[in-house]
């Protein structure tokens, strides 16, 4: 299982450098990181510095071994939008108020995906069924970018017109330390619930289709035949096998929450990841973006490790040697 | 062997689906008595309906379907119990042994732990320890080699036939009255098959349950049946002891099965004959007979429903044919059956 784990972290290496090359390479030519400062009035020497930092003097494949050599002695660099700040604090900065709505947005979104997967399949062509069918659909065909603006409208201006107060806010992070518990959930519920129907949609449908597979294969009629309750046939024997399917979705989907999610954040005026990742990308601020990149390439790695490691814990058939 | 009181009996069994195409009505007016001790092989063709009245008995049908009659075991017609009561009947009782081992045992689940599961819904006054030793006998029984070890490994650590024995050992482990084993060698190796089949047999004989053999292989009943009884198109078609089924034979289908199975003895000059045509439709029977279609001997008597006939006073020989008395004797088949 060591050997495993370290033959499984050498294979990304090569992934992790011809991941980070061609973002370096698309960044770096889709515009021009002095255009901005033509907007702005300063001197020879601000342009000179920004030349010298991202070696601009340089052809592309010169400049990518720079910031490379640099990167893998922990060294992002500084990010010129965002103040000179390190890069690498920045991300780190932004990584943990993402985390504030992906870690809760994670369970509460497992829980519920396996909970509506199960029931729908257990009562297959029921009202229930059609239902939770229903919603899936409704929650892969809506677009995040509408469904967080439709939320905003509900509860930031009809719910104000109705009952005169407003549940939740529909902007911006507050923190427990700053705002208190209160303010902090209020500041939480809407990013949340617009992460939650847009991944609960499809995690569902996976969930579904897994346990339906699983309640029609033999050994769940030789539970039954064995005269055991409905209840342990389908919580143990039934899902116990149909969550090992599911186990790459949450993996996946988790690193993505964690790597920030761009369009809710930008909705929510949450200053997490995915903002920082836009900012980087739209004012030609190559450190911010490289460096935004390289930490969502190190999550979804990990994570699917992590999720291959369960695999093995789950399903007793696959050995790792 | 045979006592008087019938430890499961069938009575008029109706069993249908609906699917889009129509109801399906696998099961059709099925009789069938099973007395304690015995073995009875249920033959028939695939779609016969010997595997869903196998299911109705174990009360495992979706709940969609629709059944009638009456399934009496021990005096209780189960199908009035409710799921609660049948659960206590269900692998304690009347267990069940299924076809395609491979796929029968749940792969995260020890096989040890599955078999001990099974002893301690019903039984739960006994212990874990109790029931993994009870566990380890049966598998020994089964013929699994160092049970000791082999009571912790996973399925997938277990050849077919040692998947089979440990289905056999789950099933046999509450000492059921009644053993019902559907098609259980038919995935099987050639040469595993007799082992199994072997095997199953000591496990009758260690609980003393009442076997119902579910197969298409007549080649197996011979061996191992007391009575047979002969499915075709959701009814029965024939019924009577092992010897009277091999040797007269009273109808045209179970004979037409006899003569389509090729036997290593045979001069090889012979050919086989199989029986023409497919097996009827569920939705939309022949008229009539549902084996005329196929049938040689048929005349237009057939257009209509033949009775089981009793054939001796006693009832112990039972066929669906209009011309049952009337049939060559099975001396003549040869040239009857395979010039055809």
């Amino acid at each position: 299982m060591f050997a495993y784990v370290v033959r499984r972290v050498l294979t990304t290496i090569p992934l992790l450098l011809i991941g980070t090359f061609l973002v370096f390479t698309l960044t770096a030519i889709s515009g021009d990181p002095l255009a901005r400062l033509a907007q702005l009035d300063v001197d020879q020497a601000a342009y000179d510095r920004l030349i010298d930092l991202y070696n601009l003097d340089q052809p592309i494949p010169q400049r990518y071994v720079s910031w490379l050599t640099s990167a893998v002695q922990g060294d992002m660099g500084p990010s010129p939008s965002q103040g000179g700040q390190q890069t690498f604090d920045l991300v780190l900065g932004r990584a943990l108020n993402t985390a504030r709505l992906a870690i809760p947005a994670f369970f509460i979104i497992a829980i519920t995906a396996v909970t509506l997967g199960v029931y729908s399949a257990v009562k297959q062509y029921s009202k229930l069924d059609y239902f939770v069918t229903g919603f899936s659909f409704l929650g892969i065909s809506l677009p995040t970018f509408v469904f967080g603006l439709l939320l905003q409208v509900i509860f930031g201006i009809w719910w104000f017109d109705w009952f005169g107060a407003r549940p939740f806010f529909v902007q911006g992070m507050r923190t427990v330390a700053q705002h208190g518990w209160l303010d902090m959930v209020r500041a939480h519920v809407l990013p949340i619930i617009t992460l939650w129907l847009v991944i609960t949609a499809s995690e569902s449908r996976f969930q579904r289709a897994a346990m339906l597979e699983v309640i029609n294969s033999d050994y769940i009629r030789t539970a039954r035949a064995k005269g055991l309750p409905r209840r342990t046939v389908i919580l143990k024997h039934g899902l116990r096998n149909a969550l090992i399917p599911l186990v790459t979705i949450w993996a996946i989907d988790f690193a993505l929450l964690l790597g920030g999610a761009v369009v809710t954040e930008t909705i929510f005026a949450w200053p997490g990841l995915g903002r920082l990742l836009l900012a980087g990308i739209f004012q030609q601020d190559l450190n911010l973006t490289m460096g935004v990149v390289v930490f969502i390439a190190a999550l979804v790695v990990v994570f699917n490790l992590i999720a291959d490691l369960l695999y093995g814990v789950l399903d007793p058939r696959i050995r790792y040697d | 062997m045979t006592s008087t009181t019938p430890l499961l009996d069938i009575r008029d069994l109706t069993v249908s689906f609906k699917t889009d195409d129509g109801l399906v009505r696998a099961v059709n007016g099925v009789d069938l008595q099973m007395f304690p001790g015995e073995t009875l092989a249920v033959v028939g063709e695939s779609g016969s309906g010997k595997s869903v009245s196998a299911m109705a008995v174990m009360g495992l049908l979706p709940s969609y379907t629709q059944i009638e009659g009456s399934v009496e075991f021990e005096g209780t017609d189960l199908l009035k119990l409710s799921t609660r009561a049948m659960r206590k009947l269900q692998g304690n009782e009347i267990a069940m042994i299924f076809q395609d081992p491979m796929t029968a045992l749940n792969p995260v689940f020890t096989v040890g732990n599955q078999i001990i599961e099974g002893i301690r819904i019903h039984h739960p006054q006994i212990s874990k320890q109790a029931a993994r030793e009870r566990t380890i006998e049966l598998l020994a029984l089964v013929g699994i080699p160092e049970p000791r070890q082999r009571v912790d490994n996973y399925p997938h650590e277990f050849s077919g036939g040692m998947r089979q024995r440990a289905m056999i050992a789950l099933a046999i482990a509450n000492e059921p009255k009644l053993l019902i084993a559907d098609e259980p060698t038919t995935a099987l190796d050639v040469t595993i098959q007799a082992q199994v089949l072997e095997v199953m047999r000591t496990a009758q004989e260690a609980t003393g349950a009442a076997m119902m053999l579910i197969t298409h292989d007549l080649g197996l009943v011979a061996g191992v049946a007391d009575r047979v009884q002969v499915m075709y198109g959701g009814r029965v078609f024939e019924m009577s002891d092992t010897d009277t089924i091999f040797y007269r034979s009273r109808n045209p289908y179970t004979r037409g099965l006899m003569t389509s199975v090729p036997t290593a003895a045979a001069r090889t000059d012979d050919r086989l004959s199989p029986i023409p045509g497919a097996p009827p439709s569920a939705i939309n029977p022949p008229r009539g007979c549902v084996f005329r279609p196929r049938c040689q001997h048929a005349e237009d008597a057939c257009y209509e429903e033949p009775p089981l006939l009793a054939l001796d006073a006693t009832g112990r020989h039972l066929s669906r044919c209009h011309f049952a008395e009337e049939l060559p004797e099975l001396g003549a088949q040869d040239e009857l059956g395979r010039s055809a």
